[in-house]
């Protein structure tokens, strides 16, 4: 269970203050698929990066089974980062001198998981996203969509507690981000917690959860029915 | 904890260098060949000039040793003109262990004339020069010195040639080429093998044979005039066995410095002469030469270095500077800042190694060789390129360790910068 408290993020800008983030208390239960949307500048993507530690807040607190994380240390962060969260850019950020299967790689090795091991466990990875024929192709020989998957596969790669996912879409074509949806599907039915920022309300649809912001704060904390709005969404 | 630790390290050494190997090995070809070459050429810089300047004040030191002191070089003390006591002397020096061969040498202030034969009035005026007339044991000078070895014209001395002299090449226009002006009619102009030239030494006139003319690349003892010991002696008039200096060769592995120890430890009166190392017998103008030769190899190699150093951290932190996004992803999915450090500061010493190993293979192979073949002629000696495999193995851990540190700087400048900005390109 990921449990959020009064968290608050405050950004300089010039001489005036800028609250990104307003008080904002909620928390996600293990295995629910979250969609947080708003409009451009409602601190959505601000929310996710404080969620996985990517970024900290001025104040409140984020905890992950009952591991307070606004209290670690940078080297504390990554590491849990590294261990627990796996992370899905909005521009893939997969890694141009590292085949698809060394991109999967490089977080397990990181983790001190053997060669052999990681190299199975990338390759079972890719495998899930559907690239089985582009273990050994580097992210210049593949296309956006199997990009965003090699970026998937890299981020499910160590079943990581919460996957989050900025925007996985943004940069796709229709039908490679309905595959990517699918995978996003598939996983949480697994039982995969899953954190997705977009500003497509029609992908949103396709969580069990949406929390719409604006301003910095939640204007909106709803449930979905997954099946109703998941026809919904396909039939778009 | 330690144990801890030495995982850490251990985990972040493996993924550092498994990617700096993909790194590598994906990046652009004629990329990494132009820093490799940049390396190579700042080994050189480090390398070639340092050892030419120290290869002309080996040179230097070595021709003194070579063909004028030998090992152990002994002269009268200041206020001394001659060295006396040379039979107790020489039975000290038979006796030191690692004993060679010694030569004694009586020397003179000589003026060296030829043309005076055509000469009508005391006004006419003749070719002459100042030069140092010594007086040798040939045979013994020749175990000493291999003086023989560097006739170049002519023939070198018997015992019995009384009116025979062999002159260096400095004192003769013929044998020297180029030089300026000054210098130049300084010389004899006309004389060559089989000429007669007058010496006078003193009030003392004699004429004598030019048989040979030596050319032993320095300064000093090409600017000599030598003949047999006893005719120097009659010349001077003196019956006594006193000489001026002494030359000791040694064999290989004695000391000299021991040498001169034993020497003066056993001479009775050891206040009257002055015994020298090789290294001490260099005059001084020379030793100034070689000390400075020395410095500026130093400071050229010193320069050199920062250049290179200088160079890779440009080189390193473009790269990390152009991946600074991709350092954020690192960051992002959990690579430590230590594992991304490595992996730049693995790329700076792949780039380093294999540019000292390239220009250290044109060096030994083709350089080196070059300059064996053919030396630099100075006028105090000949000159290699003074150039060893403790040098190459020196000056290439120095400028591997400078790369090494000229990319980590860089590396964790841009790895300890906030993660998300780093993504974000903030």
């Amino acid at each position: 269970m990921l449990t959020v408290k009064n968290l608050l993020k405050k950004f300089q800008v010039a001489d005036s203050e800028l609250i990104a983030l307003n008080n904002l208390s909620f928390d996600v239960p293990e295995g629910q698929f979250l969609a947080i949307t708003g409009r451009s500048g409602s601190g959505k993507s601000t929310l996710l990066y404080q969620l996985s530690l990517l970024d900290k807040p001025n104040e409140g607190q984020i905890s992950l089974d009952n591991n307070h994380l606004t209290d670690f240390t940078n080297e504390e962060r990554v590491s849990f980062r590294r261990d627990n969260f796996g992370f899905i850019f909005q521009d893939y950020a997969v890694l141009p001198a590292l085949t698809a299967k060394e991109n999967c790689m490089l977080p397990l090795l990181m983790q001190g998981i053997e060669k052999s091991i990681a190299t199975k466990k990338a390759e079972a990875a890719l495998i899930r996203v559907g690239l089985q024929d582009k273990f050994d192709n580097l992210p210049s020989q593949l296309s956006g969509g199997q990009q965003q998957r090699v970026s998937i596969a890299r981020a499910i790669v160590h079943n990581p507690k919460i996957l989050f996912a900025d925007e996985p879409t943004a940069n796709l074509d229709t039908e490679s981000s309905k595959v990517v949806l699918d995978i996003f599907l598939d996983l949480n039915k697994n039982g995969q917690t899953i954190i997705m920022v977009t500003h497509e309300p029609e992908y949103a649809l396709l969580a069990q959860r949406n929390i719409e912001l604006l301003d910095g704060k939640i204007i909106k904390d709803i449930m979905l029915e997954r099946s109703e709005s998941k026809n919904r969404a396909r039939k778009k | 904890m330690i144990r801890k630790f030495l995982n850490t390290l251990r985990l972040d050494a493996y993924v550092g260098c498994f990617m700096a190997v993909r790194d590598l090995k994906r990046a652009n070809i004629w990329t990494t060949s132009l820093i490799v070459f940049m390396m190579a050429l700042t080994f050189f810089n480090m390398i070639l000039l340092g050892g030419i300047l120290l290869g002309m004040a080996e040179g230097m030191i070595g021709s003194f040793k070579k063909v004028y002191s030998a090992n152990v070089f002994i002269t009268p003390s200041l206020q001394k003109n001659i060295i006396e006591q040379t039979d107790t002397i020489s039975t000290v020096i038979t006796s030191i262990p690692g004993y060679k061969a010694y030569s004694k040498r009586l020397t003179a202030s000589a003026k060296a004339e030829y043309g005076y034969q055509t000469k009508i009035r005391e006004s006419d005026k003749s070719e002459s020069v100042a030069a140092t007339v010594v007086g040798i044991d040939p045979d013994e000078e020749n175990k000493v010195t291999r003086l023989s070895q560097y006739v170049i014209a002519g023939s070198y001395l018997n015992k019995g040639d009384v009116d025979s002299v062999v002159v260096g090449k400095s004192l003769l226009e013929k044998y020297v080429s180029g030089g300026p002006p000054s210098a130049q009619s300084e010389k004899l102009k006309d004389v060559d093998i089989g000429y007669r030239i007058r010496l006078t030494i003193g009030k003392v006139e004699k004429e004598v044979v030019v048989v040979g003319v030596i050319a032993a690349d320095n300064n000093l003892v090409d600017g000599r005039i030598f003949m047999v010991d006893n005719a120097v002696r009659a010349i001077l008039g003196r019956n006594d066995t006193n000489i001026n200096e002494i030359a000791i060769s040694l064999n290989d592995g004695v000391l000299e410095s021991d040498v001169k120890n034993y020497i003066l430890n056993n001479i009775g009166n050891a206040n009257d002469i002055i015994v020298k190392t090789s290294l001490e017998a260099i005059p001084s103008a020379s030793a100034d030469i070689t000390t400075t030769f020395s410095l500026l190899a130093n400071i050229v190699g010193a320069i050199a270095l920062i250049v290179g150093a200088i160079t890779i951290f440009i080189v390193i932190y473009v790269n990390a500077i152009t991946r600074r996004k991709y350092i954020g992803i690192l960051k992002g999915i959990g690579i430590s800042t230590q594992a991304i450090e490595i992996s730049y500061v693995v790329q700076a010493f792949f780039y380093s190694v294999l540019g000292i190993l390239i220009m250290s293979l044109v060096i030994t192979v083709l350089i080196q060789p070059y300059f064996n073949i053919h030396p630099i002629n100075l006028p105090l000696g000949k000159s290699n390129l003074a150039i060893t495999l403790n040098d190459l193995l020196s000056r290439g851990l120095i400028l591997t360790v400078a790369a090494i540190i000229s990319g980590f700087i860089p590396a964790r400048m841009v790895a300890k910068q906030n993660t998300l900005d780093a993504i974000l390109g903030r």
